[in-house]
């Protein structure tokens, strides 16, 4: 009874537990046990499936390769089987399963049937494949990755996984490597101070390490690599291994190493550059200086004798000549010359100082500059009974005043004597602005300049008229000199016999709010 | 030499600058004893009575020094800093008659104690109106001191 009892409890724990298919089968394989859970998994209720042959159970393609035969003689030979497969409902979609089959035996030890016992697992199953899958695609990115060097390694820094771009940064391939410290890719003075042992103390410290560094190719060649090194953590959030990702960087390096000693070098020969334009101002300065000294002595010395000729020769003249006409003549000649030379050394020493020396602007009345130049001129603008037309409220210039009146004396002086005999000299003076600067205009009708001249007018000691035998040829140069030293500009519009326009420009001045 | 008319001592190395100087003083028919001597040096034993120009009588202080300033020995910036340190002559109106209109050598001269300065015209009709005007202004308008009968 007590068999029978136990019996009772084997059928209850059946009838109870609806997570397990179990079911049991005689010696054909005909089902003949089928608990509620089998009925849950397969769909099949206990009138439907008891007398089936549990093959109804398989997918065809196992079915068909005789998977039950062989599972029941693996179970009647060792007494159990275990596998895991797809099973087909009773609606015919698939599910797969965890099973075993136990062999069943009577009293007296002989087979007597087959219990098995099934857990759908589908959904893990399903995970698996996923996860499988999704290995794969990596292990594909990992190998598709040629830019990069990946390479896992453990604690200790033996390398673990070697991808292609890492065989192509190091040379080395992933069977010759695997298994290896990475130390050795260190160079050996990065070996020798614990390099390779130091980044990865770094890495699992701090959660990552990073730097550029030479490493050493199988060949021996350097490489400049920037390296990545994270921890792998596992489930437990504990570092199990370390990533480290490589970059080779040499030829941005070594380009960068070029660019910085171009660099380098670039900033040698400025240096030396800037010695020597120092060296050549000091020498230029000196022979400026010099140059003045000349002029200086220019000044001074070679006008004595001429003080001389001119005096002795008038002396001579009131003293014993008496009413000699021609006497009187030849030394008014001797005094000409003598007073022309002194206007030649006046200019070329007017024109030097204008050269090199400094020229001060400041804000300067145009009007003002205009009316004391006039004033100055008074005497020869009286004797050519010119007229002279200034426009009124002349704007302000920025100029050196000295050397304004200067240029404006040495226009105005050449309106005034270059004109036709019969015709009294007209002169206008106005100005007009031009954007950031203004233009003055000085119009003559005098005898005009014509046009192969209009530049050479400009140039030092160039004269063009029979008028100009009393001058020096420089007036033009040191008008032009003075105003491109004030910063401006100066030129000429003519017509031949009606007169000249000749024009300066200077800076403006801008007048501030008060 | 007339012992009435002021002495006018012009130093001077050029020797035809002397020359046209006494000529135009002659010209002008200005009342002066003109004295001249050759340079720096020269000028400064003139105004101490040394050596050549012990004798007062013919060589009398002057009531204007007209005075170069390039010359050998002492140049005339020499003797400007020198007088203006002698206690007894500083007084002493200096008129530089010079053939440089630099700049820097006028700011020089008078900061070392010019009373004027003139650039040597080139026309011997204008240094005989010069020679006028420096007469009429120093030696008829001007009140100098007057250290032989003031002490």
């Amino acid at each position: 009874m007590a068999g029978q009892a136990s019996c009772d409890r084997f059928r209850l724990i059946l009838q109870n537990v609806r997570d397990f298919a179990i079911f049991s089968a005689d010696l054909n394989g005909h089902i003949n046990e089928w608990n509620p859970g089998a009925e849950r998994f397969f769909g099949y209720s206990e009138k439907e499936i008891l007398g089936q042959h549990m093959e109804l159970l398989y997918v065809p393609e196992d079915r068909a390769a005789g998977r039950a035969e062989l599972e029941k003689a693996q179970a009647a030979q060792t007494g159990y089987s275990e596998d895991e497969r797809w099973h087909l409902k009773k609606d015919g979609t698939r599910f797969f399963v965890s099973g075993a089959v136990n062999a069943m035996y009577d009293d007296n030890g002989g087979l007597c049937g087959f219990i098995k016992v099934a857990r759908d697992i589908t959904v893990r199953k399903r995970l698996q494949d996923q996860i499988a899958a999704s290995e794969a695609e990596h292990r594909l990115i990992l190998d598709a990755i040629k830019d990069f060097a990946i390479v896992s390694l453990d604690l200790k820094g033996t390398i673990q996984t070697w991808n292609p771009g890492a065989a192509l940064t190091y040379g080395y391939e992933g069977e010759e490597i695997v298994g290896k410290n990475h130390g050795l890719l260190f160079t050996g003075e990065d070996q020798t101070r614990g390099e390779p042992e130091k980044t990865l103390a770094a890495a699992m410290q701090d959660g990552v390490w990073q730097n550029e560094q030479w490493r050493v190719r199988k060949d021996g060649a350097q490489v400049f690599v920037i390296d990545v090194v994270r921890p792998i953590l596992n489930e437990f959030g504990q570092i199990h291994a370390l990533l480290k990702v490589s970059r080779d960087i040499t030829l941005r390096h070594t380009t960068r190493l070029k660019l910085e000693a171009t660099q380098r070098e670039l900033e040698a020969i400025r240096a030396e550059l800037e010695q020597k334009v120092a060296f050549r101002t000091a020498a230029l300065e000196q022979t400026v200086q010099s140059l003045e000294q000349v002029l200086y002595h220019v000044a001074h010395d070679l006008r004595a004798p001429l003080r001389s000729m001119e005096g002795f020769s008038n002396i001579l003249v009131q003293k014993y000549s008496g009413a000699d006409a021609e006497a009187e003549r030849l030394t008014y000649m001797i005094s000409e010359a003598a007073r022309r030379m002194d206007h030649l050394i006046h200019d070329l020493l007017t024109y030097g100082r204008l050269c090199h020396e400094e020229v001060r602007c400041e804000k300067v009345a145009l009007e003002t500059a205009v009316e004391s130049t006039l004033m100055s001129l008074e005497p020869q603008v009286r004797r050519s009974k010119a007229q002279v037309d200034v426009q009124s409220g002349l704007p302000a210039v920025w100029a050196n005043l000295n050397v304004l009146k200067q240029v404006l004396a040495q226009l105005i002086s050449n309106a005034l004597t270059f004109v036709t005999a019969s015709r009294v000299p007209r002169l206008k003076i106005w100005a007009e602005p031009r954007q950031t600067l203004v233009r003055v205009w000085i119009e003559d009708n005098g005898v005009g300049i014509s046009a192969e001249y209009l530049e050479r007018i400009f140039w030092l000691f160039e004269r063009l008229s029979q008028h100009s035998n009393s001058s020096t040829g420089m007036g033009l140069a040191i008008a032009r000199k003075g105003v491109e030293r004030m910063g401006g500009k100066m030129g000429v519009e003519s017509t031949p016999a009606a007169g000249s326009r000749f024009w300066i420009e200077l800076p403006a001045v801008v007048e501030e709010e008060a | 030499m007339n012992p009435s008319w002021p002495t006018l001592l012009h130093v001077e190395d050029n020797l035809g600058d002397k020359e046209l100087l006494q000529h135009a003083c002659n010209s002008a028919g200005i009342k002066c004893n003109l004295q001249w001597v050759e340079d720096g040096q020269a000028a400064v034993d003139y105004l101490l009575a040394q050596g050549a120009f012990s004798d007062r009588k013919r060589f009398p202080l002057p009531s204007l020094m007209l005075l170069d300033l390039k010359m050998p020995r002492k140049n005339g910036f020499e003797v400007l800093q020198w007088l203006r340190q002698q206690d007894q002559l500083k007084w002493l109106p200096v008129v530089v008659f010079t053939a440089s209109d630099s700049s820097k050598d006028t700011l020089r001269a008078f900061q070392l104690g010019a009373n004027s300065l003139l650039v040597k015209p080139t026309a011997y009709r204008d240094l005989v109106q010069y020679v006028r005007e420096l007469h009429h202004y120093w030696f008829e308008l001007n009140h100098s001191p007057n250290p032989l009968s003031d002490g």
